[in-house]
């Protein structure tokens, strides 16, 4: 078997696995940029490498209310990918896409649906430009959706994580729109195998 | 994974198909209180070793160690869960069961070590906060439609 360990990845990988998440991020901004007909960009990309318990504080709190969509992919790489937007965020875009607001923090199938298929395409400009870079196949899975707290959010896919390694390598994107201060995270979590392949497509490895 | 005395609070934060468990002895008011991810240490495949916290087998043998260690009595010890939902709707087969799989774990777990099952608020779609009371052994369970569950 290969090496399982987050520990083993140096600098110079996170480095260029940052510059993966940035690119992929830049393109998803792009595609979002046209659903809402206003500019939303990139602010920073930044990858951390936390134990899997200090993931949630690494991404603002869990108990802080987010939609989370979420897709594993396979084919290439190995991993998974979740979109959060902020509670504040989510009611944006209900009222410029969906025209209607979140009431009691209870979305219905229309605004789940809406959630779901903004985060797919978001998620797939992603991963494409991903994919052009290395010239490995990615094939998302259907993407879900859930509106919750961040910790309950995401913690079905640091189970996944959490049977190949203690620790997450997170590459966290977040952008902004210039009229309706649209947030988003974007949070890839790639197999440890997966990461050495990455960085080694990226010419790092 | 912590331990506490009387009058601290335990507070496990946004849990969706993890499952906190919280154990209490009433006699010396020292509880403790585990998140757990996973339901069996056997599926660890990482090569720095079993993280004990994780896997509901391992968790359960160590919260009360811990708490033993503190002075706490395993005999009069009680144990409360929360947790194990199904955050998404539509997620495949294979990851739609892992809360109730954590559930089943834990339990089987405390069977194993004599410990009562007391109460449990599992399953659902929805995440919860609990936490727990040291001085009483309530388990209190929030959601973000601000509903609270004592038990």
């Amino acid at each position: 078997m290969l090496e399982l360990d987050n520990d083993s990845i140096g600098a110079i990988e996170i480095d260029a696995l940052t510059e993966a998440g940035n690119i992929g991020a830049g393109h998803a901004a792009t595609s979002l940029s046209k659903l809402l007909k206003e500019n939303v960009m990139n602010r920073s990309t930044k990858s951390v490498l936390v134990t899997l318990d200090r993931v949630p504080d690494a991404l603002g709190g869990a108990d802080k209310v987010v939609a989370g969509i979420y897709a594993t992919f396979s084919g290439g790489l190995q991993g998974g990918i979740l979109m959060m937007f902020p509670e504040e965020s989510a009611a944006t875009l209900m009222r410029v896409l969906g025209k209607c607001e979140i009431e009691d923090r209870c979305i219905n199938e229309f605004q789940e649906s809406l959630l779901s298929e903004v985060g797919n395409i978001c998620l797939c400009w992603y991963l494409s430009a991903i994919s052009k870079m290395t010239d490995l196949e990615l094939i998302p899975s259907v993407p879900v959706c859930a509106y919750d707290m961040a910790g309950a959010v995401i913690d079905l896919s640091l189970i996944q994580l959490g049977k190949v390694s203690d620790k997450a390598l997170l590459i966290l994107t977040d952008f902004q729109g210039e009229i309706n201060a649209i947030q988003g995270i974007f949070l890839m979590m790639l197999e440890p195998e997966s990461q050495k392949l990455l960085a080694a497509k990226l010419g790092v490895g | 994974m912590r331990v506490a005395r009387s009058p601290a609070r335990l507070v496990c934060v946004g849990l969706g198909s993890c499952v906190a468990l919280a154990l209490w002895d009433s006699s010396t008011k020292i509880g403790g209180m585990v998140h757990i991810m996973l339901p069996d240490s056997k599926l660890c495949i990482s090569k720095s070793g079993v993280l004990p916290g994780k896997y509901a087998d391992t968790a359960s043998r160590a919260i009360i160690e811990e708490m033993k260690m503190h002075g706490a009595n395993q005999y009069v010890t009680v144990a409360k869960i929360a947790g194990g939902a199904n955050m998404f709707r539509n997620v495949s087969p294979d990851m739609k069961d892992i809360g109730m799989e954590n559930v089943k774990a834990v339990k089987k777990s405390l069977k194993e070590m004599h410990i009562r099952l007391m109460a449990e608020d599992i399953g659902g779609n929805i995440g919860r906060t609990v936490e727990l009371d040291t001085a009483c052994g309530d388990l209190i369970i929030r959601n973000i439609r601000g509903k609270t569950v004592t038990i």
